[in-house]
Parts: C-alpha cells; structure tokens; sequence
C-alpha cells in the first residue's frame, strides 16, 4: 500500500484489541475452569471443599506429623486423634491382643480375637477420625503400641 | 449399675466436652499428648470391662500394667 490511512490504524487497533481480550478472556476462564474443577465449584453448588478425588496418597506428607508409643491396658481402649496412622503392635500375641474398634448403630463393633500365634498382630496403615474409631486390647496383658502419625 | 464417679466420661459435663460423643459413660484413664502438647487421643475402659478386673490382686493388676491406674478401680 503506498499510503496509511488513520482511520484504517484505528479499526486495525480495535480488532487487535478486541483478539486480545478474547484471549485474556479465555485465559481467565481456563483459570477458572481448573480452580473449579480443584475446588470442586460450580455455578449452582460453591462449597469451597476440596474435589475429594483428587487427593491421591502421593499428596499425603511422607514425613510424620509425629511419632510415639501408646500403653493400652488389659479391656482398655485408645481413641487416637483423626489421622492416618502407621501403626505396629510389638506385644506377644500369646498375651495381648489388640483389634480395631469401630463405633457403628451405637455400639463398638471389635475385630473378632482369633487363636493365639496364628496371625501377625496389628500392623499396617490406619485412618482414624478421632471419635469413633479406635485400638482395643481384649487379651490378657497390656500391650504396646509404636506409631507414626502423618 | 454404674457407679458415680468422677472418671466417667459426661459428654453433657463441661469438665468432658472435648471428649467424643462416643465414649459417653466411659472411664477415662487419661487423655494422651503428642509432642507439641495437643491431645493425641483418649486412653478409657468401658465401664463393663473395668469392673471385670474387680478381684484380681494387687500383683496382678501390676502384670498388667493397671498399678498406675489402681486407684481408678478402687474408686468403683
């Protein structure tokens, strides 16, 4: 072209405008779409609560929020803090024996005891919510248990 | 009968109302500590098995561990 007109520049300005806010635009909404879908929000339903299924047990923190032992007496329960626990029992199983409890219809509802030296005692990842779930010793001595809580 | 007694747990009790619902009528044996000082957990007996225990000796109860809770079943 030999010439440049203004007013050409003019609408060439509002178009290039009008492209970049629609960009912007999209951009805002691609935010928002994937805080929404993390987030769990929608137009009808603004919870704030985190999208339950999209924690993965690769979230959870490897390092412990703390460690300990825990004395549970002979007929006696501990109801530990909501957590995910890791949890051994070191107690001789010819003695004590520990299960988990769960509070359900109003009554604790025990793991049944099962012969002694037939199985490993209670091992392995647990999560309690820090009222109805918990440890019971039904067996004849005290036992200990080693924990880590994360 | 359950006796009265200032170890079990009253959820409507303003001295238990951190306490889980669901260990309501329990005894309380001592409530446990994480490192920070917070509590950790509820270490209790239902009342049924505490009085289960009633007739063993003094050195029994030692064997399993109760010597530092005796004075919470004599007081049943």
């Amino acid at each position: 072209m030999s010439y440049i007109d203004y007013s050409n520049n003019w609408v060439l300005d509002q178009f290039l405008t009008f492209l970049q806010a629609n960009q912007l635009g999209a951009n805002d909404e691609h935010l928002y779409d994937s805080f929404a879908v993390e987030h769990n929000i929608n137009t009808t339903t603004v919870d704030g609560t985190h999208k339950a299924n999209s924690i993965t047990g690769s979230i959870i923190n490897t390092t412990p929020a703390f460690t300990g032992t825990q004395t549970i007496l002979t007929g006696a329960t501990w109801t530990p803090s909501v957590g995910v626990y890791q949890i051994v029992d070191t107690s001789l199983i010819t003695t004590a024996l520990t299960t988990l409890s769960i509070y359900i219809s109003g009554s604790w509802r025990s793991g049944g005891v099962v012969a002694v030296n037939s199985v490993w005692n209670m091992t392995g990842i647990y999560f309690f919510d820090g009222t109805n779930m918990r440890l019971f010793n039904n067996g004849g001595s005290s036992a200990t248990i080693y924990y880590q809580k994360f | 009968m359950i006796p009265d007694n200032e170890n079990i747990i009253d959820v409507s009790d303003e001295r238990f109302k951190d306490a889980p619902i669901s260990l309501d009528g329990e005894v309380l044996l001592e409530r446990t500590m994480d490192n920070n000082g917070n509590t950790s957990g509820y270490l209790t007996i239902p009342i049924d098995n505490l009085m289960a225990l009633k007739g063993k000796t003094d050195e029994e109860l030692s064997q399993m561990g109760w010597g530092k809770y005796k004075h919470i079943l004599d007081s049943f």
